[in-house]
């Protein structure tokens, strides 16, 4: 299961709406590499396959290969904002370590 | 002792050898190239068969796992690294093969043979560019079965440019000589990447994200190296072992970690701690014997940065 807060949930409408993306669903990906050894991967997909797992979190559909899906189970994705800047903040309960900017892990 | 003609080559002409200690993994697949960018080092941006670039692969917490040459070619990408690092490299690097289209494999019947010198071009075009000691260098991997007639051929070609063979002796008494540490002698998984003095070769410093980077960028933005390699010229008969004290004024300030006798003097390489880097030169002492410091290797030819 993976989650967005609700402040997310508006970014990522507002996002795919400005970018005529409407229906589409949030494909979250691991892949490997990044300064802790795992990076997120953010995009909009309108397709699935049998390998997917989909959730939906405030409207938003969420799509999760298999393999990425143990990396980050119980995640929740939140969005912030700060002087230094603005992005989507993964809260990972299986990352053991992270890397400065957040956007890679290790677990 | 390297004796005098090899080094010669591998300064002025070319000299030619196999290097039985390193061996190829393959690297292949649709991601292969934007995959592998955020394992290594070095930016691989833009390479292309016959292209190559020199990087490290880091642990998780940023220290030197191996370092690899990078062969790019046609339909796979080929790693030259240490033969005895080739298992831990396969488990490191799988890990974190998730959903990429990679696919990873020891190709264990290929062999590698370099030449090194200001002429390792003539010797060969085919090939991938890949200087070792900072005066010019070329490589050619080959099945097993070509090794010996092609390090033949090689050598042949090698010779009628006034070169010759390099055996396994001169080959380590170069890296001293020409001050290029040599993975698994100079540095491994207990030092750091600008530690080895082959951050100019070995990093990219914009490329972006890879695994173990943090680390690097901390210590190259924050401060300094707990400890860097020098080159050292010892004052004594025969050569230290590795991890004889580098001392100053009573003080150990850090350890050799290879040692050559050359034919005009004692050489090595060897850590300093930091804060030990600056002074006159002078009051350094190395197994008993007066020695001095000749500069960082990061300064030094085995990267071309001066003549040997």
């Amino acid at each position: 299961m993976l989650n967005l807060t609700p402040r997310a949930a508006d970014k990522v409408k507002e996002i795919r709406d400005a970018e005529g993306l409407a229906g589409q669903g949030l494909r979250v990906r691991v892949i490997g590499g990044g300064c802790a050894g795992f990076s997120y991967d953010l995009f909009f997909e309108d397709e699935t396959s049998e390998l997917d797992q989909t959730f939906v979190s405030h409207g938003i559909p969420i799509y999760v290969d298999m393999m990425s899906a143990q990396y980050v189970e119980g995640t929740e994705i939140d969005y912030v904002e700060g002087l230094q800047g603005a992005g989507f903040k993964f809260v990972n309960p299986q990352a053991k370590q992270t890397c400065g900017c957040g956007s890679s892990f290790a677990t | 002792m390297a004796r005098a003609p090899e080094l010669d080559w591998l300064r002025h002409t070319a000299g030619v050898l196999a290097l039985r200690d390193r061996a190829v993994i393959a690297v292949r697949g649709d991601d292969a190239l934007e995959w592998l960018q955020g394992q290594m080092t070095n930016d691989l941006k833009g390479i292309a068969p016959g292209n190559s670039v020199y990087g490290f692969v880091l642990t998780l917490k940023g220290r030197v796992m191996a370092d690899a040459w990078v062969l790019g070619g046609a339909d796979e990408i080929w790693l030259d690294v240490p033969s005895t690092e080739v298992d831990r490299l396969l488990e490191r690097l799988d890990r974190y093969v998730i959903m990429e289209d990679v696919d990873l494999a020891h190709r264990p019947e290929l062999r590698l043979l370099t030449a090194q010198g200001p002429k390792a071009d003539e010797v060969s075009p085919e090939g991938w560019p890949s200087d070792r000691l900072g005066s010019g260098g070329r490589l050619w991997v080959v099945d097993e079965a070509q090794l010996e007639p092609e390090l033949h051929r090689l050598t042949e070609r090698c010779r009628s440019l006034g070169g010759g063979p390099i055996d396994e002796q001169a080959w380590a008494d170069a890296h001293v000589a020409f001050g290029r540490p040599r993975f698994g002698v100079d540095f491994g998984d207990w030092t750091y990447p600008q530690e080895t003095g082959l951050a100019p070769v070995a990093i990219s410093f914009t490329k972006g994200c890879y695994v173990g980077q943090e680390t690097v960028v901390m210590l190259q933005s924050r401060g300094k190296a707990p400890k860097v390699l020098w080159r050292w010229a010892i004052d004594g008969i025969e050569p230290p072992e590795g991890k004889t004290p580098i001392e100053r004024d009573g003080t150990v300030i850090g350890e050799i970690t290879s040692a050559a006798r050359l034919e005009d003097g004692i050489a090595a390489l060897g850590f300093v701690r930091r804060g030990h880097e600056s002074g006159s030169g002078a009051g350094f002492v190395i197994g008993g014997a007066p020695a001095r410091p000749l500069g960082p290797v990061e300064e030094g030819p085995g990267i071309g940065r001066s003549s040997t």
